[in-house]
C-alpha cells in the first residue's frame, strides 16, 4: 500500500518499528527521521507561500488606499476650486447688477467698476492657477522620463531664488544621495515651490537648510525653514489646494495656496509621498520621499 | 433704522448687501471675525444676521450657540449667506432661518431678508 501523505507514512514507519528487533528498528527510524524531513521541506514551502499572498494582499490593500486618499483628495480640491471661483464671482454679479437696476453716479460707476476689475483679475489668478495644474498633470502623463537628476544641482538651483531674497541657505548632500531617478523639470518645480513657501513664511536673513539623504528604497530631499512652523491640525489640509495654515494667513501671504497641492501632485506621479515635520528647534521642515531602486539593483 | 449684521470677512461685501437692500431702509453694519460679531450684536442689537461660513480659520455657524444663551439676542434671525453650498442641510438642522448661495441674486437677498426685518 502507497502512502502519499508523509505524516501518514511517517506514523505507518513509527507504529511497524514497534515489535522490531534493535537493528531493523534503528534502520527504520533513520526512514522516519527522512520522512519528517519532508514534512518539514512542505510545511516551510507552504508557509513560504502564504507568506506571499500575505504580502501580495497586503500591498494591494495599501494601494487601494491610496487610490481612495487620491479620489478624495481630488473631490476636495474641486470644492476648493467652486469656492475660489464664486469668491470673486459674488462681487461681479453683485456690483454689475446694481450698475444695471439703479440710477449711480459717475464717482460710483468708477468705483464699482474698479471692484468688477479687482475681482476680475483675481478670478483670473484663480482660472491661471488650475490650468497649472492641469498642465503639469497632463505633462506628466505625456512625457515623464525618469532619470538620474544630480540632486546637488537640483538644490543648488531651488537655493538661487532663496539667496536673492536675502536667507541664508545651507545645502547638504549626504553620500549615497547624489542621484535620483526623477523627472528632472518637474521634482525642480516642486523644490522651488517648497522653497518659495519657506520665504513667504520666514522673516529676511533667517536660515534655510536644503538637504538629500538616502533611506533604503527612497530618496527623501528636505527644504526646513526656521518659520513658525505648521501647526498638527494643519498638516494634511495645507496640501489640499487652495488652502493655507490659516486663512488670516492667506491675506496676510497672499498666494492662492496651490503650490503644495502642485508637489503633492508631481509626487505623487513619482510614486512617492510629501509630508511637514518640525524643524528642530521650531520651525517647518518639508520632506518629499521619492522611490528608487535598491542600491543592490543599480549597475 | 433696522440693523442688519452682516458677518463676512471680503471687506467689500458690505458695501454691496447694503446698496442691495437698499429699499428696505435697513443699515448694514459688517463684522469680519466671531469676536467683532458678538460685540456688534451686543452693541447694534440688529433685527437680522446674514452669515458667511468661512471666517478666516473660523466657522460662522460657531456663533449660534454664542448668540443664543444671551437673552437679548436669542431670538434674532440668522440666514446664511456662503458659497458653501455643501453646508446647507447641516446650517439648517442647527436653526438658521434660511440659507443663500453666493453668487446671490439681488431678488433673492431681498426675498430672504424683507420677512425677517421688523
Amino acid at each position: 500500500m502507497e502512502q502519499t501523505d508523509p505524516v501518514e507514512r511517517l506514523r505507518a514507519v513509527i507504529r511497524g518499528a514497534e515489535d522490531m528487533e534493535e537493528e531493523e528498528r534503528r534502520s527504520v527510524l533513520n526512514q522516519a527521521l527522512a520522512y519528517a524531513s519532508d514534512v518539514r521541506d512542505l510545511y516551510q514551502a507552504e508557509k513560504a507561500r502564504a507568506d506571499e499572498l500575505e504580502a501580495a494582499k497586503r500591498s494591494l490593500e495599501v494601494a487601494a488606499e491610496r487610490m481612495r486618499g487620491a479620489e478624495r483628495s481630488r473631490e476636495e480640491f474641486i470644492a476648493n476650486c467652486s469656492h475660489e471661483l464664486k469668491t470673486p464671482l459674488t462681487p461681479i454679479i453683485g456690483w454689475a447688477r446694481i450698475l444695471q437696476s439703479r440710477e449711480v453716479s459717475q464717482d460710483e460707476v468708477r468705483e464699482f467698476a474698479a471692484t468688477i476689475e479687482r475681482q476680475g483679475r483675481d478670478l483670473l489668478r484663480v482660472v491661471e492657477s488650475l490650468l497649472r495644474v492641469a498642465s503639469i498633470q497632463r505633462n506628466y502623463e505625456r512625457t515623464a522620463k525618469p532619470v538620474q537628476v544630480d540632486v546637488a544641482r537640483l538644490l543648488t538651483n531651488a537655493a538661487v531664488a532663496a539667496r536673492a531674497a536675502g536667507r541664508i541657505v545651507e545645502i547638504a548632500v549626504e553620500p549615497g544621495a547624489e542621484w535620483v531617478m526623477a523627472d528632472e523639470s518637474d521634482l525642480g518645480e516642486v523644490l522651488l515651490h517648497l522653497v518659495e513657501n519657506a520665504l513667504e513664511f520666514t522673516p529676511d536673513g533667517s536660515r534655510l537648510e536644503l538637504s538629500a539623504r538616502r533611506m533604503e528604497r527612497e530618496l527623501r530631499l528636505s527644504v526646513a525653514d526656521h518659520g513658525p512652523g505648521v501647526p498638527e491640525a494643519d498638516r494634511e489640509r495645507i496640501f489640499g489646494g487652495f488652502e493655507q495654515g490659516d486663512a488670516s494667513s492667506t491675506r496676510e501671504h497672499g498666494g492662492l495656496g496651490i503650490g503644495l497641492y502642485v508637489c503633492r501632485e508631481v509626487v505623487d506621479a513619482h510614486g512617492g509621498r510629501i509630508w511637514v515635520e518640525d524643524t528642530p528647534g521650531g520651525g517647518a521642515t518639508f520632506i518629499c520621499g521619492i522611490p528608487q531602486r535598491r542600491e543592490s539593483d543599480t549597475a | 433704522m433696522s440693523v442688519v449684521l452682516l458677518v463676512d470677512d471680503e471687506p467689500d461685501m458690505g458695501a454691496l448687501v447694503a446698496m442691495t437692500l437698499e429699499d428696505l431702509d435697513v443699515q448694514v453694519v459688517q463684522a469680519a471675525s466671531l469676536g467683532e460679531a458678538l460685540a456688534a450684536a451686543r452693541s447694534e442689537q440688529p433685527s437680522l444676521v446674514l452669515l458667511d461660513l468661512a471666517l478666516g480659520g473660523e466657522d460662522g455657524l460657531a456663533i449660534l450657540p454664542r448668540l443664543r444663551e444671551e437673552p437679548a439676542l436669542a431670538r434674532v434671525p440668522v440666514v446664511v449667506l456662503t458659497v458653501h453650498d455643501s453646508r446647507r442641510e447641516e446650517a439648517l438642522a442647527l436653526g438658521v432661518e434660511g440659507f443663500l448661495s453666493k453668487p446671490f441674486r439681488a431678488e433673492g437677498l431681498r426675498e430672504a431678508v424683507g420677512p425677517l426685518m421688523r
